[in-house]
């Protein structure tokens, strides 16, 4: 490694060559901007719009099953709003903020100028947002899908939905996995090819392990169903009997197909909420993360454990003893490899200093929720128990619990820690701690009384309930916890508007964080490509103290265009 | 085909609810399991083989007639008259039912009249046809008439 600072001078007109080929069009032009901080930041801005959308809805139901025998929503308009409520938060908001993460901070960590192929992230962004929108108005024409998110047949089928909402979602759902799978091939190829010189695959950041393994999963996991809805809906369209067992066919392989790609979609969400977390808390805790090998095994042990896993959404549906036996000991096993990166996470927090900011807020609230989603799920990978909760409402807390506590409130705190990169000023530390307080008493308070209801034998999807089975007063803290969970939800989204402007041109590393999305970055990335030799570069780097200097870096920089050990990559 | 065996420990009424969503009423889709000593079980059991009692009172006659003559046979059985439909469920004892629609209502005169006219407001898109071919004092017969299926 050379002295600092590096003596090659830089060639003529670097700079001036660099700002022109990466300018950003102006005006109207801008909506053909490709450049992956501009597209990351539409697909991320997208899915909070559906966050919101699909939050609407799940207020509307709450606020219908706050009484007994309520009669606010008719019992068709409510089977749409809760099949609208899942599909959505799913398909249209966790997957795609997920990748939109993805696309956004990938090359800033592994200093790649943009991904591989900017004009497909933009194509898989605008497929989303104009596929998901017209989505989404269905529910205005009484046109929306009303079987429920996993869309069982025979009930789905043309004889018992003969209405057109079914075929929207199947369409819809269709182009959206198109998308996500375009999204996962760039993010494979753009944390396999596009890394920085130096930056081996045993120094990559962990986040991008975990959109590494995610894209991979998304490859194998999203085509079943779109095979599985090509044949729904040549069985709609053309009554070719796939899942109708009277003509030959079988419903079952609808859940088959469906659940292959199902549950590994939870891991999908989930891993990649685990990888921010295992940036957050090393630079919050001002030490590199424990077990770095240990929480990569983890990462891809989730991945290949979640194909194992999918028959636990089947085990009441009659399935054999050898195949209940075997999925449900992989479910329990899967616990393992989740619960080597909890304990990662706590040997980082224990072994540093943890400055108790609003992104850690957020990461203690997802301790709390995910580890609680974590032994319901264990409890449901029980067979016998598992018959017993089988859509209840012990389930819809389970899996709230898992979605929300692994993957929202790490979603927030990212919003909160990586928030400095995009420009303006940093979201507010007050406001933040409030929205924390807030989503995490509302969240606790709308779905752990859920945990109870459904033991009580309250099953999900009901539009009502009879008073005297004990539900009553159960249901009504829900409604008032979903209430100021979506306050906490408002406050985060207000913070975001007044607060975040997109520079184009970021000077800032606030948290004093060690990977290089915290360098100077441009349109262009960072101006020169650094040599990466270590997991944590702007740590272990002998200008460490240049780049932890916070704000006065980017004019460092501009005036000594020596830095470190320099290598310019030739422009294209 | 999935079947469910329920062990009953004790005798008593357990409710139950279908767990799986089956479409728009989902919500009210419950049951009641009975569970009653040996020989209970064998006189309910020996009750329900019986056909209905064709009814003497003129009242419930006119109940029976208008049942009759309004289709209701066209989808239900009573066993010991007319109507013979293989559709709706067997009315034969209808009167003994604990509740009415899947554990929607209570079941006694006033429910059974109410459902015969309205079923689809009660429950919308249910398979019955709300029969408001009956009115006032015929409605009421044939809601006495299903009451007194015991």
């Amino acid at each position: 490694m050379n002295a600092l600072p590096n003596p090659l001078p830089r060639p003529v007109d670097e700079l001036e060559r660099l700002e022109r080929i990466w300018e950003v069009p102006k005006g109207w032009e801008f909506l053909k901007a490709v450049n992956n901080t501009y597209i990351g930041l539409f697909y991320i801005g997208t899915a909070l719009l559906f966050l919101v959308l699909g939050g609407a809805l799940a207020l509307l139901m709450r606020a219908q099953l706050a009484v007994p025998d309520n009669d606010l929503l008719e019992a068709a308009t409510y089977n749409q709003v809760f099949t609208m409520h899942g599909t959505v938060m799913m398909f249209l908001f966790a997957v795609p903020v997920v990748e939109a993460m993805g696309v956004y901070l990938l090359p800033g960590m592994t200093a790649g100028r943009d991904l591989p192929f900017p004009k497909l992230s933009a194509y898989a962004f605008w497929a989303y947002a104009i596929g998901g929108l017209i989505f989404f108005c269905t529910l205005f024409l009484d046109a929306a899908p009303d079987g429920g998110w996993f869309m069982y047949p025979p009930l789905t089928s043309y004889e018992y939905s003969p209405s057109s909402g079914a075929d929207w979602w199947l369409l819809g759902i269709g182009f959206i996995e198109i998308s996500a799978i375009a999204g996962a091939i760039e993010l494979v190829v753009g944390t396999l090819r596009t890394r920085a010189p130096g930056m081996s695959l045993d120094k990559m950041p962990i986040y991008a392990w975990a959109m590494l393994v995610v894209g991979v999963m998304i490859v194998f996991g999203f085509p079943p169903v779109i095979l599985g809805t090509l044949l729904l809906e040549l069985e709609r369209a053309f009554h070719w009997p796939f899942f109708i067992a009277e003509k030959g066919g079988d419903p079952v392989l609808w859940q088959h197909l469906f659940w292959l790609f199902g549950h590994p979609e939870v891991y999908i969400i989930f891993l990649p909420a685990a990888g921010m977390v295992s940036m957050i808390i090393p630079t919050l805790a001002g030490v590199p993360l424990i077990g770095y090998r240990w929480v990569v095994t983890a990462l891809v042990g989730v991945g290949a454990l979640s194909f194992g896993l999918w028959v636990h959404h089947m085990f009441a549906v009659g399935i054999g003893p050898l195949s209940m036996a075997l999925f449900s000991a992989a479910s329990m096993a899967i616990a393992i490899p989740s619960g080597v990166q909890v304990f990662s996470w706590i040997a980082t927090l224990w072994r540093g200093k943890v400055r108790l900011s609003a992104p850690m807020w957020f990461i203690l609230a997802f301790f709390a929720s995910f580890v609680l989603g974590g032994l319901t799920g264990v409890m449901l990978a029980v067979v016998p128990f598992d018959w017993q909760a089988h859509d209840s409402y012990f389930v819809v807390a389970h899996l709230h619990y898992v979605l929300i506590g692994g993957m929202v409130f790490p979603l927030f705190a990212a919003f909160y820690y990586w928030a400095p990169t995009v420009g303006g000023k940093p979201l507010s530390e007050r406001l933040g701690r409030w929205a924390c307080g807030l989503m995490f008493i509302g969240f606790n308070v709308a779905f752990f009384p859920m945990h109870i209801t459904g033991l009580l034998g309250m099953p999900r999807r009901i539009y009502t309930y009879p008073e005297g089975l004990g539900w009553d007063a159960m249901n009504l803290a829900s409604t008032f916890g979903a209430f100021i969970l979506a306050a906490g939800i408002v406050i985060v989204l207000i913070d975001i508007a007044l607060h975040v402007r997109i520079a184009g041109k970021v000077n800032a590393n606030p948290w004093r964080a060690s990977t290089l999305e915290w360098l100077p970055l441009d349109n262009y990335a960072s101006r020169s490509i650094p040599r990466v030799t270590s997991r944590e570069p702007l740590w272990d780097n002998p200008s460490k103290k240049v780049a932890q200097g916070s704000a006065m870096v980017n004019d460092h920089f501009n005036n000594d265009p020596h830095w470190s050990n320099c290598v310019i990559r030739a422009l294209r | 085909m999935n079947r469910l065996v329920l062990e009953a420990t004790q005798p008593g009424v357990f409710r139950g609810q279908c767990a799986e969503y089956c479409g728009a009423q989902h919500a009210l889709m419950a049951f009641y399991v009975i569970a009653e000593p040996e020989p209970a079980f064998r006189r309910w059991l020996a009750q329900e083989a019986t056909p209905a009692i064709e009814p003497a009172d003129p009242f419930l006659r006119r109940g029976l007639d208008a049942f009759l003559r309004g289709g209701c046979g066209a989808c239900h059985t009573i066993r010991g008259t007319r109507a013979k439909g293989p559709h709706g469920p067997d009315l034969t004892h209808v009167g003994s039912r604990r509740s009415l629609a899947a554990g929607t209502l209570d079941n006694h005169i006033g429910t059974l009249a109410g459902w015969i006219a309205d079923s689809q407001r009660i429950k919308p898109g249910n398979l019955m046809p709300s029969m408001n071919v009956f009115v006032g004092p015929e409605l009421r017969a044939v809601a006495a008439y299903l009451e007194s299926l015991k």
